[in-house]
């Protein structure tokens, strides 16, 4: 008897339990929660290289109920100077850092400390890590191998895979980036069967047009490939200033290649999908600070090879042109 | 194989836990089976209203849901509408008031245009007349061709062509024919073109008439829409499906949202419930004059109105506060229902444990208050009977120490002793030795160890001895005869029966008689029970003095033991029932015969042990 009575004693406060937690709860939910902060720290962040990849982190941050903050940054941040800014960006309430590192050698620590204090998504490339088997940070950027060859493949397509005796002058991009080291690797291997020779390569992050200038008078290249959206520009803007200018491919995404592309100045560029990039990082940080459980994971992006033909095919428009307003 | 031993696995497993957790609620008392019981029925009866109230909210919210949604709908039309109309009128403006009456050849109607232009600036990218060649004629605001650009591959321009009576309204798209160059800047506009007439220096020609609508101002309407904090959303497509606007427009070309369109196209106008992606809403569809455009409305019905934690909260509220509520509400009332049980077996368990005079609870329902007054009426029999068994033993103790002591009567002792001493005195020791040894076996018999039951042979045995010393006492005044059944000897009898007959046979039949004669037979009756028959030839008596001989207690004995045959057949039917005993025939002056009826039972340890100790057996039989 008496154990019953403690038994139904013992139900009855555990539903009272119940009752308490869940009221308090219902309660709770009613006010609404600060929204998850998610910061963005991006090499050059006002370049319009970076519009589409901007939109997709604002549609994902809208989407998953998050405080997006894209951090206004100058070009070619040192890796200390980009850690400073992150730190700053944690101290003031950030639970996610989308972060574009700008070298990758050398980063283990910087990114064990960084993901150790808030969710860490590494977009456009990768970078050094220590092994994370918590799987709290992940890296979301294009198959960069297979992007350099896709592009060198244009190059042939381009010349009926007649680069026997043509010059090839490739702007780089910045080498200390594992993306642009891969892009390289994945260009030259696959244009050196080819019987092209390699003029020059070079990269300057200050002054590219100008080095463009003189690598070109130097030693002229007939094909000039850039290996990121910048180096497209330049190789773009030099072509437009020659009278007999130099066939142009290259990666690209600002409105300005679209534009030299629509113009027939750049032959073909391979454009990333970077609107796509844009929304699964913030949407995986957001599935992360909601379950901590739920580790992160890399993710390789699609991209397209676009030329004057298809530029304005329907698939494309909304890739190149994103922003209608 | 393995299916059928998995199948007898799980029965056994199942009829252990059956047998593990059931049987102690089945032992459980009434109070928790009506707890129990009650709290089923009423979580049932909750449920079953918990749904049907769902269902009519469900049916009601839904139908509030799609009201809404056609309302939206239809004033979003109407506003489409309205500016496609006035886009569709402008056309018609530049083409009949301006382009028909112009003669193309002497000037272009670039001015008309321009107003035009000026005045509809913000729905509009630009206007464009092509001849039917796709060579420009007029352009605003911006009249420069790109380079190698080619309208007449353009959708908008072959629609305009192929079906001339029309106007034709285009897919979004990025206009692709004029230089906007410093600003790199591209449109998204949506071309409404249309089939025209020319007057090219009087010689008729086709051309088309180009108004690039600006794609935003409809994202404009449309997100105007959609601007909600539900999950609710409106989008546009065109009759074939492909989709004009979408709120999610860039995560579907990016692949990362899926809608569906294709399908939605099929519909006609109003709403349909259709389950996506595993996602069941409410699609509404409505479509535009003119443009066959379709607007959809779309509602997750999941969690139309509250987040889905919200309601799991709050069902986990209503939950539990109802299982507080009934949990103490059940107890109450089964303590209730069960007191006036729970205060029977009370009493019950008071008379268990043996408490004299048990207050025996008598109240509460009527079927209670019936199980209180039959256990006292059966309490009160049960003791009556206790106190008769009791009472019982105590006569049958009382009747055979009666009995006993009747064989030690100080008068028969001394008379006997008295003989015995004038025998001696007489010189008659033989005789003095015979009465001393008979005396001795009456005695013995008396005793029998304190035995009650004897063998007949035993009973017989003391009636002789008896008489033998009675015969002395009386020189011999009657004679004795003993014509026993050998076979009835050795069955079994109450001790001391036949001698306080022979004693009333002697002291009141033959006693004064001359030719006195007492015959005692012994024999196995027809109907198999034991009959022993006590006769003499003495005065006899008149019926009504037998009739008192075994009922009436109170008569004063004067003469023999003081054992009377009432005492005698009072022992042979507590003993052995009512239907055994004596039976007295007398006639006066003739003599008496007494017979005893007893029953045949065999002599043994256990038939002796079992009449000296029940008498209920013997009542059996």
């Amino acid at each position: 008897m008496k154990n019953r009575n403690l038994f139904i004693l013992v139900v009855a406060i555990l539903l009272f339990i119940t009752f308490a937690a869940s009221t308090s709860a219902l309660i709770l939910s009613g006010m609404r929660e600060d929204s998850p902060e998610v910061s963005v720290v991006i090499d050059d962040s006002g370049s319009g290289r970076w519009t589409t990849f901007i939109s997709g982190l604002e549609q994902a941050a809208k989407d998953n109920n998050i405080k997006l903050n894209v951090v206004s940054t100058g070009k070619n941040l040192s890796l200390s100077q980009q850690y400073k800014l992150i730190n700053e960006e944690i101290y003031d309430g950030a639970d996610g850092i989308v972060f574009q590192v700008n070298s990758s050698r050398g980063t283990e620590n910087m990114i064990s400390d960084i993901s150790n204090k808030a969710v860490l998504l590494l977009v456009d490339t990768s970078a050094d890590t220590d092994v994370d088997v918590e799987g709290r940070s992940a890296c979301i950027q294009v198959d960069n191998v297979e992007l350099g060859r896709a592009l060198a493949n244009e190059v042939r397509i381009a010349f009926d895979n007649k680069l026997e005796g043509k010059k090839i002058g490739i702007i780089t991009g910045n080498l200390r980036q594992n993306a642009l080291a891969e892009r390289f690797k994945g260009f030259t291997e696959n244009i050196e069967t080819s019987g092209a020779e390699i003029a020059w390569s070079d990269y300057d992050p200050v002054s590219m047009a100008d080095r463009v200038v003189r690598r070109q008078n130097e030693s002229e290249a007939d094909i000039i490939v850039a290996l990121d959206n910048n180096g497209l520009e330049c190789a773009a803007e030099y072509a437009l200033k020659q009278e007999s200018a130099p066939a142009i491919f290259g990666v690209g995404i600002s409105i300005k290649n679209v534009s030299y592309l629509d113009d027939g100045l750049i032959t073909s560029m391979v454009v990333p999908n970077e609107y796509y990039m844009g929304y699964q990082s913030v949407a995986a940080i957001a599935r992360r600070l909601d379950n901590k459980l739920t580790p992160m994971e890399d993710e390789k992006i699609p991209f397209r090879v676009v030329n004057r033909d298809n530029l304005f095919d329907e698939s494309n428009q909304r890739i190149l042109f994103p922003v209608v307003h | 194989m393995k299916k059928f031993l998995k199948g007898k696995f799980d029965n056994l497993k199942m009829q252990w836990l059956i047998s593990r957790y059931m049987r102690p609620i089945a032992t459980r008392s009434i109070q928790v089976t009506i707890a129990v019981s009650f709290t089923i029925v009423a979580l049932v009866c909750m449920l079953a209203m918990g749904v049907a109230l769902y269902q009519r909210f469900a049916v009601r919210s839904e139908k509030m849901l799609t009201d809404a949604a056609e309302l939206t709908l239809d004033q979003s039309v109407i506003t489409l509408e309205d500016y496609l109309r006035s886009m569709r009128r402008m056309s018609d403006a530049i083409y009949y008031n301006v382009v028909k009456d112009q003669d193309i050849s002497k000037e272009t109607p670039i001015t008309q245009m321009n107003l035009l232009y000026e005045a509809h600036k913000d729905y509009l990218i630009s206007l464009a007349l092509f001849s039917e060649d796709g060579t420009l004629i007029a352009a605003s605001p911006v009249g420069v061709e790109k380079d190698g650009v080619d309208v007449t591959g353009q959708t908008w321009f072959q629609a305009a062509l192929s079906k001339p009576e029309n106007l034709h309204f285009s897919l979004p798209h990025v206009q692709n024919i004029f230089v906007d160059d410093p600003t790199f800047k591209y449109y998204w506009v949506t071309s409404l073109s249309r089939n025209v007439e020319l007057n090219n220096g009087g010689v008729p020609e086709q051309g088309v008439l180009l108004v690039d609508m600006n794609y935003a101002v409809i994202e404009d309407m449309m997100e105007s829409v959609n601007d909600n904090p539900s999950e609710q959303y409106v989008y546009l497509m065109d009759n074939k499906g492909s989709l004009i606007y979408h709120p999610m427009l860039m995560q579907i070309s990016a692949g990362l949202f899926k809608e569906n369109n294709s399908r939605a196209a099929g519909y006609d106008d109003g709403s349909y419930k259709e389950i996506f992606e595993g996602n069941e809403r409410i699609v509404t569809v409505d479509t535009m004059s003119y443009t066959g455009w379709k607007l959809v409305s779309v509602i997750p019905t999941s969690n139309s109105y509250m987040g889905m934690k919200d309601i799991r909260y709050f069902v986990m509220m209503v939950i539990s506060i109802t299982l507080l509520a009934m949990l103490i509400l059940n107890r109450f009332v089964a303590r209730r229902v069960t007191r006036p049980l729970i205060k029977l077996n009370d009493s019950i368990r008071e008379i268990e444990m043996g408490k004299a005079d048990p207050d025996v609870y008598i109240g509460g329902p009527s079927e209670v208050e019936h199980l209180g007054r039959t256990l006292r009426a059966s309490y009160d029999q049960i003791n009556e009977l206790m106190r008769d068994m009791v009472a019982s033993q105590e006569e049958k103790r009382k009747a055979e120490l009666d009995a006993l002591q009747s064989q030690i009567n100080p008068h028969f002792l001394y008379n006997t002793l008295d003989s015995i001493v004038w025998m001696i005195e007489g010189e008659k020791y033989n005789d003095a030795v015979f009465m001393i040894t008979q005396l001795a076996s009456l005695f013995r018999v008396s005793l029998s160890s304190g035995k009650t039951i004897i063998p007949i042979g035993d009973e017989i045995r003391h009636a002789s001895n008896y008489m033998n010393i009675q015969k002395v006492r009386f020189k011999d005044a009657f004679s004795i005869e003993f014509d026993i059944d050998e076979e009835i000897k050795n069955y079994c009898t109450v001790k001391l029966i036949v001698q306080p007959i022979l004693e009333n046979a002697v002291y009141y039949g033959v006693k004064d008689m001359e030719d006195g004669e007492i015959v005692v037979k012994g024999f196995m009756g027809d109907d198999g029970d034991i009959y022993i028959t006590v006769s003499d030839n003495g005065f006899g008596m008149s019926s009504s003095q037998t009739e008192l001989l075994l009922t009436d207690d109170t008569r004063v004995r004067k003469k023999g033991s003081g054992v009377g045959l009432i005492n005698v057949q009072r022992r042979i039917q507590l003993r052995f029932g009512e239907q055994y005993g004596l039976k007295i025939e007398s006639e006066p002056d003739e003599g008496t015969t007494v017979t005893i009826h007893l029953p045949a039972i065999p002599y043994n340890e256990e038939n002796r042990k079992m009449l000296e100790t029940g008498k209920e057996k013997a009542d059996e039989e």
